[in-house]
């Protein structure tokens, strides 16, 4: 029996998509192989998050519910999930490969004296489980496993792990001892402020499932808006390229490629992008790609499914009104 | 004020992948460069420096073609430069890197205020090594820090987290982690490019530090299947939107 413990995080109160995938994969792989899944739940108010983990197939979650965890501190998480982890000892530590799972997963790790591998976006299981990560932004793969001597912590990327249907499960819940941080709650880390970033409206760029990326080919700020208009009627994220956010046209966070977010949507819509190496760096795990590029040589077609080689300026409104069209037609 | 900056030599981002006859990584013909975040790293390093005063070491871990990393840091601004060499590239396992580099810093260098380091290595994706270091050495951490401030005892950080920022402060000693943003890296100047030569690289043989095991293992290596060309339309007035709509469908997006 390989014993797994996912760490399911949650923002405002609500089960992460990521953490969901993870959750829903190992739930389904449950059924046929002998694993015994556990979820680890830490939050202020964590009954929701514990009714969708029943939703994804996982029965049994330890919780760790107080005050503390309502704002996060990455000391006080990692201390609360190596209290999870010491009480349950499992094989793997599952998290999710977000800006949450990155800061903490060494951090557990150093104080578990567990190794980590991080960023994985596939498995695979026989007498254990060895994992699958992109390696030089995509340019090749390394399968690894851990050294067989200690448990090991995995970070999993968003959209990775393919879409399972779970079978829901009424939740049993433990709860576990919260652990005592008195008079060393900051740990020298001390939360100021936390400024919001991006509105509700729009799925944060890696864990979106359709992104629609502009380049230098955008040609100014103002025909973002076009990019915009298109997400919106498709529910995706919009994403940049590095020239596009050197320009200043668009924030450093919403780009993509080697030195910017690595995203897996299912669909990628790259416009006025060339698709220079490092930016295929960061979207070539997408699904399927499609390309708007005036120029029929331009690399980034090399990648694309579906590829169109005109305005991108004179396209996307026109693509956006067709959806929308037939948005119209199918309600 | 004393500086740790921790460098890594990557590859180049432009470099192409191959396997050899045994299936690992193909590194003959590949250029080496700093990773890219070490250098706002280093480049944040050298403007306390210039502004407060400070001593900046570069620390890296590598193969003796690393030297070319240390002698790039010396020229943007470092003062000294140890080399811990060992045949460990850049993929090797993130907590037995932490531990060496740890081990070192913990020796002849405890007595620093600040260790910078890029938030990321662009070869390994691995974002793994400073969060351990951290824990080894127990100094608080900040990652992804797009912004920096020194103020007396603390240093106020900004960070990327998932949708937000946060501000931070951190109690020196501290780590802190960059990202692309914090400051544009300088060049150096052929002057400094000369004056790097001048400067000490102390070189440290791992075979000299207390040994870990690795708790990662490289199965195999493999290349991603390409998947073949796919449809492409011309445009002419808008007559692509159709075929476009159509993939769609086909596709179930819509
Ligand atoms: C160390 C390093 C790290 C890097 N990291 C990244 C990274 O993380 N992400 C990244 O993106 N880049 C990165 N780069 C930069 C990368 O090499 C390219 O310079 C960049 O991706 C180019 O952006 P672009 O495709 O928008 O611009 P360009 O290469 O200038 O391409 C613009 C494209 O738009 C097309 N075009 C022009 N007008 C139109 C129109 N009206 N309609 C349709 N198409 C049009 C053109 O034909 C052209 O193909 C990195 C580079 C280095 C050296
Ligand atoms: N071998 C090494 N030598 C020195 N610094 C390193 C080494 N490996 C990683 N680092 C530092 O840790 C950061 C993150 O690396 P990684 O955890 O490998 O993604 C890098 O940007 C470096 O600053």
């Amino acid at each position: 029996m390989i014993n797994i413990m996912i760490y399911a995080e949650q923002t405002n109160y609500k089960l992460r998509k990521a953490s969901r995938e993870i959750l829903g994969y190992f739930s389904v792989l449950a059924q046929e192989q002998p694993l015994q899944v556990t979820a680890l739940v830490v939050g202020a108010e964590c009954n929701e998050v514990i009714k969708e983990i029943g939703r994804c197939g996982v029965r049994d979650i330890l919780v760790m519910e107080g005050q503390e965890y309502q704002t996060y501190h990455p000391n006080i998480l990692a201390q609360a999930v190596v209290q999870g982890a010491s009480d349950l000892r499992p094989d793997y530590l599952v998290l999710a490969n977000t800006a949450v799972g990155k800061d903490i997963a060494p951090r557990v790790g150093g104080k578990l004296g567990w190794g980590c591998v991080s960023d994985v976006i596939d498995l695979e299981l026989t007498d254990n489980l060895t994992f699958v990560k992109p390696i030089y932004a995509g340019k090749a793969l390394a399968q690894i496993a851990g050294n067989g001597q200690k448990p090991l912590i995995v970070t999993v990327r968003p959209n990775a792990l393919k879409a399972v249907d779970p079978s829901p499960v009424e939740p049993v819940v433990s709860k576990g001892v919260t652990p005592d941080l008195t008079g060393n709650e900051h740990l020298g880390y001390i939360l100021k402020e936390v400024v919001a970033k991006v509105t509700g409206k729009t799925p944060p760029l890696t864990e979106a499932d359709i992104i629609v990326s502009g380049g230098r080919g955008m040609k100014g700020p103002e025909n973002f808006v076009l990019l915009e208009e298109l997400a919106e009627v498709l529910g995706a994220a919009v994403g940049a390229s590095r020239a596009a956010v050197d320009a200043g046209w668009r924030e450093h966070q919403y780009q993509v490629g080697q030195t910017g977010k690595t995203v897996s949507p299912s669909l990628y819509i790259a416009c006025g992008i060339s698709g220079a190496i490092q930016h295929l760096a960061g979207m070539s795990s997408a699904r399927t790609v499609v390309a708007i590029n005036k120029d029929p040589n331009a690399p980034i077609f090399k990648i694309a499914d579906f590829g169109i080689v005109g305005d991108a300026l004179k396209i996307l409104p026109i693509l956006t009104a067709e959806l929308k069209k037939h948005l119209k037609q199918t309600q | 004020m004393k500086i740790l900056v921790l460098v890594k030599q990557t590859f180049d981002t432009e470099a192409r992948i191959t396997l050899d006859e045994k299936g690992q990584i193909c590194d003959k013909d590949v250029n080496r460069i700093t990773n890219p975040y070490d250098e706002f790293a280093l480049e944040e390093a050298v403007r306390i420096k210039e502004k407060n005063g400070a001593e900046v070491v570069a620390i890296t871990l590598g193969t003796e073609e690393g030297e070319k990393v240390l002698r790039n840091a010396l020229a943007m601004g470092a003062d000294r430069a140890i080399h811990i060499t060992s045949n460990l590239d850049g993929l090797a396992d993130s907590r037995k890197i932490a531990h060496y580099l740890s081990q070192v810093i913990k020796g002849e260098e405890a007595d620093f205020d600040l260790i910078l380091a890029g938030w990321v290595a662009v070869d390994n994706n691995a974002a793994l090594v400073p969060g351990f270091i951290s824990e080894f050495l127990q100094v608080p951490l900040a990652n992804v820090v797009t912004k920096l401030q020194l103020q007396d005892e603390m240093v106020e950080c900004e960070r990327e987290g998932d949708g937000v920022s946060e501000i931070i402060s951190l109690k020196l000693p501290a780590l802190v982690t960059v990202q692309k943003g914090i400051n544009e890296p300088r060049y150096p100047t052929m002057k400094n490019i000369m004056a790097a030569k001048k400067k000490p690289i102390k070189i440290i043989n791992i075979k000299e530090l207390q040994e870990t095991e690795p708790y990662t293992l490289v199965k195999k290596f493999y290349l991603p299947v390409s998947k073949g060309a796919g449809k492409i339309v011309v445009d002419e007035g808008g007559n692509s939107v159709g075929e476009l709509m159509a993939f769609f469908t086909e596709k179930r997006f819509i």
